[in-house]
């Protein structure tokens, strides 16, 4: 790789974690602010309360219970971006493509929801475990992602499917129709890296990513 | 302020809902929309002295909500929350006509003073447009 494609595959790779981090930041924003105002609701209760009139525990109990869903939805939140920030740790180690998958749709999530898209994820039950770069990887398929919300319309669907072949892992997205030759193009310096092949079926409504069991295979 | 009439537009429902009732609790009048398009046809059907708009939203965002409603008045008052990354966004809306715009989350008291802001403003124009009809009626009748 040439400096100059060295220096755009790693502001690339700025880009899609920096586009992550900030979407996971603005989830974990709304989640201080119901806290925020819940909090705020039981001062308002207590200041107002008077002798004659005391404070419905049920009130107090239903803030308890948002506060509660708040503190699961904060939780869930922070694990996907533990998960996903730990990507980087290692450049290539043994992955389960399942788990790494699920993960990054749950992070794709926020971007389909404010295109009003709906994004699925179809797994095999057992493990698909390959040797390859993380980070790379879920750059690779998140790229893909965004290429189909870019051409999508509210209420249309993305389906990503993980399966395995013969000898290779196999990642599929189906979604609106996108110009295939574009993204591959874009994604070169990520299936170089993960000696991953692509292929386009359906005008473009299909994507398929080829992985070996192991980058150095 | 008593009974001013607020517009709260946000999709997280759990926060509208709270923000509302603490709203109410202050004399406020509260209608929630989840979305740009319910907010334009809460603004086609009543009037409101304030509107307090997320910028971050599902579908159509705050500042193309924000363009469309002020497109439908230009005399609406609209309070845009922002997320700290995106006060560059809120900055952007000004220039396009909001009132003004307060990080998300926000603190309860600067928010209140904003809407009474708003609905002062809002007063202002109201008192002024009606000048100016009556004004136009005198010089038409040449009373």
């Amino acid at each position: 790789m040439s400096s100059d494609s060295n220096r755009k595959f790693h502001e690339k790779q700025m880009e899609f974690f920096g586009a992550v981090t900030a979407s996971v930041s603005h989830e974990i924003n709304n989640v201080f602010a119901i806290t925020n105002e819940n909090s705020g609701l039981m001062s308002d209760l207590l200041k107002n309360a008077k002798r004659d009139k005391p404070i419905d525990p049920k009130r107090f109990l239903h803030i308890n219970e948002t506060l509660g869903k708040q503190l699961e939805r904060e939780k869930h939140i922070v694990k996907r971006l533990n998960r996903f920030s730990h990507n980087v740790d290692t450049p290539l180690k043994e992955i389960d493509l399942n788990e790494l998958i699920t993960n990054l749709c749950d992070i794709s999530q926020r971007f389909a929801y404010r295109k009003k898209v709906k994004l699925s994820l179809s797994l095999k039950r057992s493990p698909i475990v390959i040797e390859s770069s993380p980070f790379t990887l879920q750059e690779m398929v998140f790229a893909c992602i965004i290429a189909f919300l870019s051409e999508a319309q509210p209420g249309d669907s993305i389906t990503v499917k993980v399966c395995k072949d013969s000898d290779r892992a196999v990642i599929l997205l189906y979604g609106p129709k996108i110009k295939s030759e574009e993204l591959f193009a874009m994604l070169q310096p990520m299936t170089d890296e993960l000696a991953a092949k692509t292929q386009a079926e359906s005008d473009g409504a299909k994507i398929l990513l080829f992985l070996p069991r192991s980058i150095g295979a | 302020m008593p009974n001013e009439k607020v517009l709260l537009i946000d999709d997280e429902k759990e926060f509208a809902e709270v923000l509302a009732e603490r709203m109410e609790a202050r004399g406020l009048k509260i209608t929630t929309a989840d979305s740009g398009p319910k907010a334009i046809q809460c603004v086609a059907d009543e009037n409101f002295d304030a509107i307090v708009l997320n910028l971050f939203m599902p579908g159509m965002d705050g500042i193309e909500t924000l363009k469309q409603l002020l497109q439908k008045n230009p005399d609406l008052q609209i309070i845009l929350l922002v997320g700290r990354a995106t006060i560059k966004k809120g900055v952007e809306a000004i220039k396009l006509g909001a009132m003004d715009f307060i990080e998300k989350p926000a603190e309860f008291e600067k928010l209140m003073e904003l809407i009474n802001k708003a609905a002062a403003k809002k007063m202002l124009l109201v008192e002024k447009n009606m000048e100016e009809k009556m004004s136009a009626i005198l010089k038409q009748k040449g009373w």
